[in-house]
């Protein structure tokens, strides 16, 4: 899995959410997360790769939203990728 | 009072709007007030602004300006219209203008107007409406009255703009404060979990996110449900 699969995955569950990026950015910040709206741009571009918790939190953000659209946690943790890709300091 | 007094007191006034008047139905009246009191030779004075691509008169100080406004909407037509399309300040008298806007002049000839000057509101490249004020002389709007009039148009565009960005940061505003409490029952049900299972914040929020997959509800519900299983307990126990 790579980093690319992983902007890919956010991205596309960004869009098809209907979320733009600084909503996601406040639900993702709503529920823990610790990066800023910047960063979390750089995530969805592939420009850079969420530690595994920010990932995860990112994931529930999106899944929080897909609940409101009636639809179960479509977007995989990064237990679910397998495996996360290594992120470099 | 000169132009520049009459900047200057509208931009005070325009300034306490912007803080204590979030709508811009109050704008649209204020900019049509001190229009009124500021452009001695006016007599009616409107402002249009634009819905999609049609115009509409928002505001008016009398019923005249509005019916002759709508002259020129009905016709596409007139000084109003060629002031908000063109971008460029219309200053006219009307008996020679006939020409140039037939209906629109007989309707305001009619109605005993003499002349006309259209300002439009521009913020940037666009225009957000026009600023209409009639006048019952038969000679065009003087320099001065001119030079009153664009500042008047100015400083009600930058209202107007902030009045949408005042909106749109208040919706920011409460979606931040949202979030600031979500973030806390959160960070409270992890400390809960924490303690009960002897783990870090990140296993707490591993628990939290598993739960929230089984029961397919948000995590912020999922938290909300802890806390209060807590309380109630505590509660149960004094």
């Amino acid at each position: 899995m790579s980093e690319h699969t992983v902007s890919v995955i956010l991205e596309s569950a960004r869009t098809i959410a209907g979320l733009s990026s600084l909503d996601l950015w406040i639900g993702y910040c709503g529920i823990g997360g610790h990066d800023s709206p910047a960063a979390v741009d750089n995530y969805l571009t592939g420009a850079a790769l969420p530690a595994r918790l920010e990932y995860d939190l990112l994931a529930q953000a999106l899944n929080d939203r897909f609940i409101q659209l009636q639809l179960d946690h479509p977007v995989p943790y990064a237990e679910d990728i397998d495996p996360y890709p290594a992120v470099n300091a | 009072m000169g132009p520049r007094d009459d900047s200057a007191a509208v931009q005070v006034q325009m300034g306490s709007a912007l803080l204590s008047e979030q709508t811009v139905q109050r704008t649209l009246e204020l900019v049509t007030e001190l229009t009124t009191r500021a452009v001695r030779s006016a007599v009616a004075v409107s402002v249009t602004l634009q819905k999609g691509d049609q115009p509409h008169t928002a505001n008016s100080s009398h019923d005249v300006a509005r019916e002759l406004d709508e002259v020129q909407y009905r016709t596409d037509d007139g000084p109003c219209l060629e002031a908000l399309n063109r971008h460029v300040v219309i200053n006219a008298a009307l008996a020679p203008a006939r020409h140039r806007w037939p209906q629109f002049v007989d309707a305001a000839t009619a109605s005993g107007m003499g002349s006309i000057l259209s300002v439009p509101l521009l913020t940037g490249e666009r225009a957000l409406g026009g600023l209409n004020i009639y006048s019952r002389a038969a000679d065009p709007f003087s320099p001065e009255e001119q030079t009153t009039a664009s500042l008047l148009a100015e400083q009600g565009a930058a209202v107007l703009a902030n009045v949408a960005a005042f909106g749109d940061a208040t919706v920011l505003n409460a979606q931040l404060m949202d979030a600031l409490e979500s973030r806390d029952e959160i960070g409270q049900a992890k400390g809960i979990l924490m303690e009960r299972e002897r783990c870090n914040a990140d296993a707490a929020f591993d628990i939290l996110r598993r739960a929230s997959q089984r029961t397919n509800r948000k995590l912020r519900d999922v938290a909300q449900d802890l806390i209060r299983s807590v309380a109630e307990r505590e509660d149960g126990g004094l």
